[in-house]
């Protein structure tokens, strides 16, 4: 993803600091005080935003143990036991942190873009052919996805003809 | 974000590039600048008290004694280079406003300032341009390589249009009467322009009928692909490696803008007259279809109140190869007008994909926040990328 949430935190804190609050009018407490929470608050999400899904996770798994130690000690009830079965899948999920997550796609990227430099250096057509499709055909899909996160920034010339942005980060 | 190579380049790295990527003199100067300075500490810009020392120092070279210099104070607007307005007064003589157009450490464009300012010279007096009047092109005397120009009146977007942020508002039928006329007849007298007399010696002509050209342009955006990107994007390779193979013979060098939009030009709001075509840091001598090209990318377009979409906002497409035609004398080539439209949309996603994250990572701008809001064009840059290959493998 390019570019990423950390990056433009980074941007965003630097207008704040080196541009917008300077340019403030000193007269205007409020005003101030309100930029520099905005500081504030974009440090906050620096340091948290690619951990709320682990964050969630080990919220879950705790307030299972928790639920669990409550039901053996209570005999329990429908909903109890309802919300244990629901989330006991999803509490056993390993997931990985998100930066391990964004090196995975761009090893993966990685590779596959040095097979398409590799097939262009031997120049077999039939070769090139199957590749150009290949990539295009994914291109397609990724770039699907990239427009429809990006919808808002204003850029697209038709967004209301876009998608949802579930339907293409649906496994 | 993730800190890579890329950040710290070594000197041996920076040699493979320049000797893989073979392009103009003057643009591996600006490019190899950029990647010398990265390593170095995030861009600091300026005070306006450094800015008013440096330029009283820079004019008291250049013009006549007396002179006061006042008015100094920062511009909006340009997603690269740092602009300053200021005003000389001299006694007996009306005051003479200008534009300082400073480079940052890195910007979303890294260009030589020589260029811009002798192709503003050539084409002074030719279509509207501003007045290039002095340029410091490695930043010796003003601190950043420089250029400085005198001021135009005039706006960019009718009052009532987009902003950065909300950039898909337009002209509206009022201005698109005024300016397309305007604009294609400029676009046009720049395709036919004879260059051959004027001062261009920042660049490096390519030959009529042949690629020399169009390899340097493309050895020129791979090499910033290279320098740049964050991460890698196959169906990147795929088109450089499609414009590589398949290099369309330049029949007629013509000077070409780059950057030919809406939005890099300065119009007076009452008349619709166009003052001055802007933003020639792009500029490069080339094939007259990459600006066509260009002008024609759906990113820049507008929806009419009939629904159809108008190029760069301002006219249907077939009119504006029609009237651009018809107006130059030049023929306009559907296979190379095709050709085009895999570059440019291939150097526009390199633009926005690769080099606004980098500089933005660097902290290397002025204005990362806005240079990183153009990163979320890229992928609009990729889907017009892969359509314009679409058409063509």
């Amino acid at each position: 993803m390019v570019p990423d949430i950390a990056l433009r935190l980074q941007s965003m804190t630097r207008a704040m600091t080196e541009v917008v609050i300077p340019g403030i009018d000193p007269s205007q407490k409020l005003a101030l005080e309100q930029a520099h929470l905005v500081v504030a608050y974009l440090a906050l999400l620096s340091d948290q935003h690619d951990k709320t899904y682990q964050y969630e996770m080990a919220e879950l798994r705790d307030a299972r143990g928790l639920l669990e130690r409550l039901v053996a000690c209570t005999r329990g009830d429908a909903r109890a036991s309802a919300a244990l079965a629901e989330s006991q899948s999803a509490a056993a999920l390993s997931i990985p942190s998100q930066a391990r997550l964004a090196d995975l796609v761009r090893a993966v990227k990685g590779a596959a873009d040095a097979l398409v430099h590799a097939a262009y250096e031997q120049g077999k057509p039939d070769v090139l052919a199957n590749v150009a499709s290949i990539v295009m055909d994914h291109a397609q899909r990724q770039i699907a996805r990239e427009r429809v996160w990006a919808r808002k920034a204003g850029f697209e010339v038709e967004p209301e003809k876009l998608p949802g942005l579930d339907e293409v980060i649906a496994g | 974000m993730r800190i890579d190579a890329k950040q710290s380049p070594s000197a041996d790295w920076i040699e493979m590039l320049r000797s893989r990527f073979r392009t103009e003199r003057t643009v591996d100067v600006a490019l190899t600048r950029k990647l010398k300075l990265r390593s170095g500490p995030p861009h600091r810009a300026q005070s306006r008290e450094s800015i008013v020392e440096r330029l009283t120092n820079f004019l008291s070279k250049r013009v006549p004694r007396p002179f006061t210099l006042s008015g100094v104070r920062s511009l909006t607007g340009g997603s690269s280079k740092e602009q300053f307005f200021f005003q000389v007064d001299r006694p007996g003589e009306p005051a003479a406003q200008y534009v300082l157009r400073l480079q940052p450490a890195e910007s979303i464009v890294e260009t030589h300032r020589l260029r811009e300012y002798q192709v503003i010279r050539a084409l002074q007096g030719y279509i509207p341009m501003p007045e290039a009047c002095w340029v410091d092109p490695e930043g010796e005397e003003l601190g950043q390589a420089a250029l400085i120009t005198r001021f135009c009146a005039g706006v960019t977007r009718p009052p009532s249009a987009g902003t950065v942020e909300r950039p898909r508002k337009g002209f509206g039928p009022k201005y698109r009467e005024l300016l397309a006329p305007q604009f294609v007849q400029a676009l046009a007298k720049l395709g036919r322009f004879d260059w051959s007399g004027a001062d261009l010696s920042a660049f490096d002509p390519p030959r009529a009928g042949t690629t020399e050209g169009v390899i340097s342009g493309i050895n020129w955006w791979e090499r910033v692909w290279e320098e740049d990107s964050v991460e890698p994007v196959p169906l990147m390779t795929l088109a450089a490696n499609w414009l590589r193979s398949h290099a369309p013979a330049i029949d007629r060098v013509s000077i070409v803008h780059g950057d030919f939009k809406g939005g890099n030009f300065l119009f007076l709001p009452d008349s619709g007259q166009v003052t001055a075509y802007l933003d020639w840091e792009l500029v490069r001598l080339g094939d007259r279809h990459e600006d066509l090209a260009f002008f024609l990318k759906p990113m820049f377009g507008e929806v009419d109140e009939q629904g159809t979409l108008l190029a760069g906002g301002l006219m249907r497409r077939e009119e504006f190869l029609r009237e651009y035609a018809r107006l130059s004398g030049l023929t306009v080539d559907p296979r190379r007008l095709a050709y085009y439209e895999v570059f440019v949309n291939w150097r526009s996603a390199v633009i926005s994909l690769a080099t606004a994250a980098r500089c933005a990572i660097g902290q290397k701008t002025h204005q990362d926040i806005r240079v990183g809001w153009i990163g979320t064009a890229a992928p609009q840059s990729l889907f017009e990328l892969r359509a314009a290959l679409e058409a063509v493998i």
